[in-house]
Formats: structure tokens, C-alpha cells, sequence
């Protein structure tokens, strides 16, 4: 029976146009989205590499400090007159002209015109350039090589378990699962409460009962909720995966993907990572199959799932909370609250600030309440199921006999 | 003849409100009986007591001896609330409840009923594209198609025309023959006086009128059962 239900159910979503243009349009605006920003950003960085090349550009320039080396100034034009090399930019007959004063306390003054692309055109680096090179041919190497930032810098952080925190590799898989967990709950939370109201509604429930027990439709129900989130996972972390693995591989014209090529992934923030998704994700159907008991039709579930909603995005309310190294008491509250704990540690684990009891602490409240509000939803669906005009109050879901 | 359903001392309360107040009736294997009683009564509460959804408060009502447990041979409710699933075509929808009932060929056996009532062009219909009418002949079709030894029919023929009553009557009467027990619950005293063997008033909670048809007629001196409803009632509360 149980079976048939599961079964039943997940043809049914199938077979939904709907459901696929939920669970392919994800994917493929992610795709969309990294080839796009791919290109536009190697499009945009030409750009200003073509821009920012000076040397086909009319320089001009006034140093009143003599900082400048002689040697720099063979393809500009020198100017005595502030106000002549001015003139020449508004006339067009210079592109650019600087004006260098004795007093570095003034500031060094750049006029250009306000032509098309010029907004990309590094003229600062040039006169950056210039000044530093000037003067670093008087200081010792070491002093040279602080001046002009050529220092290399190797950051290690310890996470609060005191291992090494290898942060952007320990930050995707959690991130990755927190959008995940993100996305399942917008495509499949309206689903979710409606999924147990529809038989009150469309008055089936009386003609199941008599063949099944109103435990195994419900229990039918949650697990092809479920195998149906699980599908979703899978086509949305298939494409990922792909492009991870092509990237790793193939070179692509124009794409600079090395941030994912050189990503080194540890196994075990995977690992847990699914753990914490699966439960989490086990968490949220069993709270949203709650809130469909307790009402007769779908259009009263709206005030159920709005709490319930906010309850779990709650933590990205205190976002800068969990950015902190430090916990704070908010952190440690949404931790451990059930509905807003899958989010939070989710965050945490990415942003490193969590120790290994605190997700074993956290795993273990996600899990424990999800069977415990299914066990209530399936009470509360036997009892409710007939109740077709009739809202369950709180007070009968959690404590009638 | 051995019992199917028994009632003993019913009672069933909806918060301070006594819907039944003290209920006690048999059905006999094989007959058909009639529930009958005004909006209100409390026969599809006893029904729904019959089949578990309800537990009572007081007394108990039992099927083959036993609280009613779902099983796919026994019972076939076609309930006063009737409905669908709406966006699922017909044949899918039957197909279903047919493999929830342990149907070996669910489809097979839908096609042919579908094309027995005059359906035969609807499989691949969804069902809020079919009438009222429809969905009821669809709906029947789903409460017998397992062959169950109990039907409980409420309202089975409830706004149909002469035509489609009398082809579901007959459906009902050849499941009868079949040596299925029915409840049937209905406002037409002419389909209570034809059919039934038994018959039960409620009101108010309580049996006002049980027995034989025969017998419930002899106790009115000779009163039709349209007529024997209104005097139980009263014209005002009929």
C-alpha cells in the first residue's frame, strides 16, 4: 500500500510541467549566470586592459615636484603652463594631462575628456607607476620591494576546533548545501503544506481510508516529498558537478575558472554537508506536512507557512551575526532551535565558527525534532483527516489523546 | 443469518455536544439497510464511527465482529462528500484506488466500467472536466470495483436523472445479488421502500424507528415511509 502511495504521488508530480520548470530552470540560470559573468567579466577586463593602454594616448604632463625620472617622460609632452596643458585637454589636442605639484600635501590633479570608455581608463596608475619607479632607484631592494607591494602574504587561520581552516575550499560544500536546502524550500514549501490538504479538500480522504490507513497515506506522502526533493538535488548538483569536472579538465576560451579548477574539496565537509542537508531538508517536510494537518483547505495554510517560513530563514535576518569569529548568543540560539538551526549551521560550518560537538549537538536536535513532528503530523492527519470544514487548534495537535 | 454490522449502546460527543446519544442496531450479512434521518442526524457520523474515523466516546460499533481496520476486501464507502483528485485524469485516478484496493488489472477492470456507464470516450479526461455526474459514476465505480463484502452508499444516486439512477441502481442491485451487504443511505423513500430489508430513522442521535420495512409500516398502521419521515420529524424539522 505504502507503496502505491509513494508511487502514486511521485508519477503524479512527474508528470507536472511545472516540476520541471522548477527543477531545470535553477540549473540552467546557474549555468547562465557563470558563463555569463564569465565572459562579461573577461569582456570588461579587455576592456579596460585596451582602455588603459596608454601609450596611444596624447599624454601631457607639469612636474612641478622634479620627482618624475627624465627617463619617463620621452612619450609625453611636457608643459609649463597649468592652465595651457588644461586648454589642450578641452580642445582635444591632449587626451590626458597631469599636473604633479612641488607640495605633495596638494593633490596630484589628472584632466581628461569625458569621451566613450573613459570611465575604464586607468590614468591614476599610470602617474602611480611613474612616482614609484621614480623614487625606488634611492632605496635598498628590501625597501623597493615593500614600496611596491612585490611582498608575498600566506595567510593560516585555525577554525574553533583548533584545525587549520582552509576557507574557501571548507566554505563550498556547506554554502553549496545551504543553497540547496535554500532552494528546496522555495520550490517545494508550498508544495509541501498543500501536499496533505489536498485530499481534505478535494473530499477523497473518506474513500482512502476505508483501504489504507490514514498513517500510510501520510507516511506515503512525506516519503515521495522527499524522493522528490532528493530528485531536485540531483539535477540541480549534476550541472555543478559537470562544469566543476569540465572545468578541471578542458580549458574554455575566454573563461577564467580556475577559482573552481584549484578548488580542493575536503570529503568530510561533504559528508556532512549532505548529513546536515538530509536532515534538514527531512526537518522542513515534516514541519510543512504539520502545518498542512491543521487546516481544511489550502487557502488557510497561508498564516501557518508565513511562520513557519520565517522561523527558518530567520538567520540570514542576523547574517552579520554569523560573520563574526566570535559567537554571539543570537548565533547560538538559531543554532539550536530547530526550525532555524539548519540554516544557521549551515552557515557557521562555512564561515568556520562551528566545533565539532556544537554540529554533532545541532545534528542531533534537527534529527530528533524531525521525528518528532512527523510523528505528530501523522497523529494529527488521523484524527484531522475528516475534519474537512474544521481548523486544529495547537492546543488539540499537541496534546489530544 | 450472521451479523456484519454491530452497534451496542453507541455514543459519540463532539465537545460538550451529544451528536449520538445512545445507538444500537445490527445489519444482517447479505441484506440491504436503510440509514435514514435528516440533515444533521448523525448517520454519517455513525458511519464514519463504523469505519474508525471517529472513535466513540460510548459503546461500540464493530464490522464482522471486529473494529473496523482499512483492508482492501471488506468495505466500499462512497461517501456524502464527494471528490477527486481533480487534476488527475480518470483512468490514472482509478487505476489507484484500484491498486490500493488489490485490483490485479485496475485499468482492465476501470475501461470496462467506464464503458458499462456510458463513459467510454472519458479515460484520458481529467476529472474537473467532467460533470458532477460523471464524477459520481467515476466515484461508484471506485467503491465497488474491489467487490466489497460491505457497501455504505450515502446519497449514491443524489442528483441524477431517471436514466442514470436506474443504471446505478442496478449496478447497486447486482452487487446485491452478488451477496454483497449495502447501507444506503438516501432521502428517496421509494428506493428505501423497494430495495431495503431494514431500515433505521435517526434523530436527534437516537433510533426513533428500526426494524423490517413490514414491521416499521404495521407499527405506523400502514403509513407510507415518506409519510412515517414527516411524523417522526415533524413538517418543520423534516
Amino acid at each position: 500500500m505504502l507503496k502505491e502511495v509513494v508511487r502514486f504521488e511521485i508519477v503524479r508530480s512527474l508528470k507536472k510541467p511545472s516540476f520541471w520548470v522548477a527543477a531545470i530552470l535553477l540549473p540552467v540560470l546557474l549555468i547562465g549566470y557563470i558563463f555569463f559573468a564569465g565572459f562579461s567579466g573577461m569582456k570588461a577586463e579587455k576592456a579596460l586592459v585596451e582602455n588603459g593602454n596608454l601609450s596611444d594616448k596624447r599624454l601631457s604632463l607639469m612636474d612641478e615636484s622634479n620627482i618624475i625620472n627624465a627617463s619617463f617622460l620621452e612619450h609625453v609632452t611636457t608643459i609649463k603652463d597649468k592652465n595651457e596643458g588644461i586648454l589642450n585637454v578641452k580642445s582635444g589636442a591632449m587626451d590626458v594631462f597631469y599636473f604633479v605639484p612641488s607640495d605633495f600635501a596638494q593633490p596630484i590633479e589628472i584632466y581628461s575628456l569625458n569621451s566613450s570608455g573613459s570611465f575604464l581608463t586607468d590614468y591614476r596608475s599610470k602617474i602611480d607607476e611613474w612616482l614609484k619607479a621614480s623614487v625606488v632607484g634611492e632605496l635598498t631592494e628590501a625597501q623597493a620591494i615593500v614600496m611596491m607591494g612585490g611582498y608575498r602574504v600566506d595567510t593560516v587561520k585555525f577554525n574553533n576546533s583548533g584545525g587549520e581552516n582552509d576557507e574557501l575550499s571548507n566554505m563550498v560544500a556547506p554554502i553549496v548545501g545551504l543553497a540547496i536546502f535554500y532552494v528546496l524550500i522555495c520550490i517545494f514549501g508550498n508544495r509541501l503544506t498543500t501536499a496533505t490538504i489536498e485530499e481534505k479538500e478535494n473530499r477523497i480522504t473518506e474513500m482512502l481510508l476505508t483501504s489504507i490507513s490514514a498513517k500510510t497515506l501520510i507516511v506515503g506522502k512525506i516519503l515521495s516529498l522527499i524522493l522528490l526533493g532528493f530528485l531536485q538535488v540531483f539535477i540541480f548538483v549534476i550541472p555543478i558537478m559537470m562544469i566543476w569536472l569540465f572545468a578541471k579538465q578542458n580549458q574554455i576560451a575566454g573563461l577564467d575558472l580556475s577559482i573552481l579548477t584549484n578548488l580542493e574539496i575536503n570529503p568530510l565537509t561533504v559528508i556532512i554537508s549532505v548529513i546536515l542537508l538530509l536532515s534538514s531538508y527531512i526537518l522542513f517536510v515534516g514541519l510543512c506536512v504539520f502545518v498542512g494537518t491543521l487546516v481544511p483547505t489550502a487557502k488557510e495554510v497561508s498564516g501557518y507557512s508565513s511562520i513557519m517560513m520565517i522561523l527558518v530563514i530567520m538567520p540570514m535576518f542576523f547574517l552579520s551575526s554569523f560573520l563574526v569569529s566570535t559567537p554571539t548568543v543570537v548565533t547560538y540560539a538559531l543554532s539550536f532551535f530547530p526550525f532555524s538551526a539548519p540554516i544557521s549551521l549551515f552557515l557557521r560550518f562555512a564561515f568556520g565558527t562551528l566545533t565539532w560537538w556544537e554540529m554533532a549537538l545541532g545534528l542531533a536536535i534537527i534529527t530528533v525534532s524531525a521525528v518528532l513532528i512527523i510523528r505528530q503530523a501523522i497523529k494529527v492527519f488521523q484524527f484531522g483527516a475528516v475534519g474537512l470544514t474544521s481548523k486544529i487548534n495547537l492546543k488539540d495537535a499537541f496534546f489530544r489523546r | 443469518m450472521k451479523n456484519i454490522i454491530e452497534a451496542k449502546h453507541l455514543g459519540i460527543d463532539f465537545g460538550d455536544k451529544k451528536v449520538i446519544k445512545d445507538l444500537s442496531f445490527e445489519v444482517k450479512e447479505g441484506e440491504i439497510f436503510g440509514l435514514l434521518g435528516s440533515n444533521g442526524s448523525g448517520k454519517t457520523t455513525t458511519i464514519r464511527a463504523l469505519l474508525g474515523l471517529y472513535q466513540p466516546n460510548r459503546g461500540k460499533i464493530l464490522i464482522d465482529g471486529k473494529i473496523f481496520s482499512p483492508s482492501s476486501e471488506l468495505v466500499g464507502y462512497l461517501p456524502e462528500e464527494r471528490g477527486l483528485y481533480k487534476k488527475e485524469t480518470v483512468i490514472d485516478v482509478m487505476t489507484y484506488f484500484g491498486r490500493l484496493k488489490g485490483l490485479e488489472h485496475p485499468a482492465e477492470w476501470s475501461l470496462k466500467y467506464l464503458e458499462r456507464v456510458g463513459l467510454f470516450d472519458k479515460p484520458k479526461e481529467k476529472i474537473d472536466k467532467l460533470s458532477s455526474g460523471q464524477q459520481q459514476k467515476v466515484q461508484l465505480g471506485i467503491t465497488i470495483m474491489n467487490n466489497p463484502k460491505l457497501l455504505i452508499l450515502d446519497e449514491p444516486t443524489k442528483g441524477f436523472d431517471p436514466v442514470n439512477r436506474k443504471l446505478l441502481m442496478d449496478i447497486i442491485d447486482e452487487r446485491h445479488r452478488a451477496g454483497a451487504t449495502i447501507i444506503l443511505i438516501t432521502h428517496y423513500m421509494d428506493e428505501v421502500e423497494r430495495l431495503c430489508d431494514h431500515a433505521l430513522l435517526l434523530k436527534d442521535g437516537v433510533a426513533k424507528v428500526y426494524g423490517t420495512i413490514s414491521a416499521i409500516k404495521k407499527q405506523f398502521s400502514g403509513l407510507s415511509l415518506d409519510e412515517i419521515f414527516v411524523k417522526v420529524y415533524g413538517r418543520k424539522d423534516a
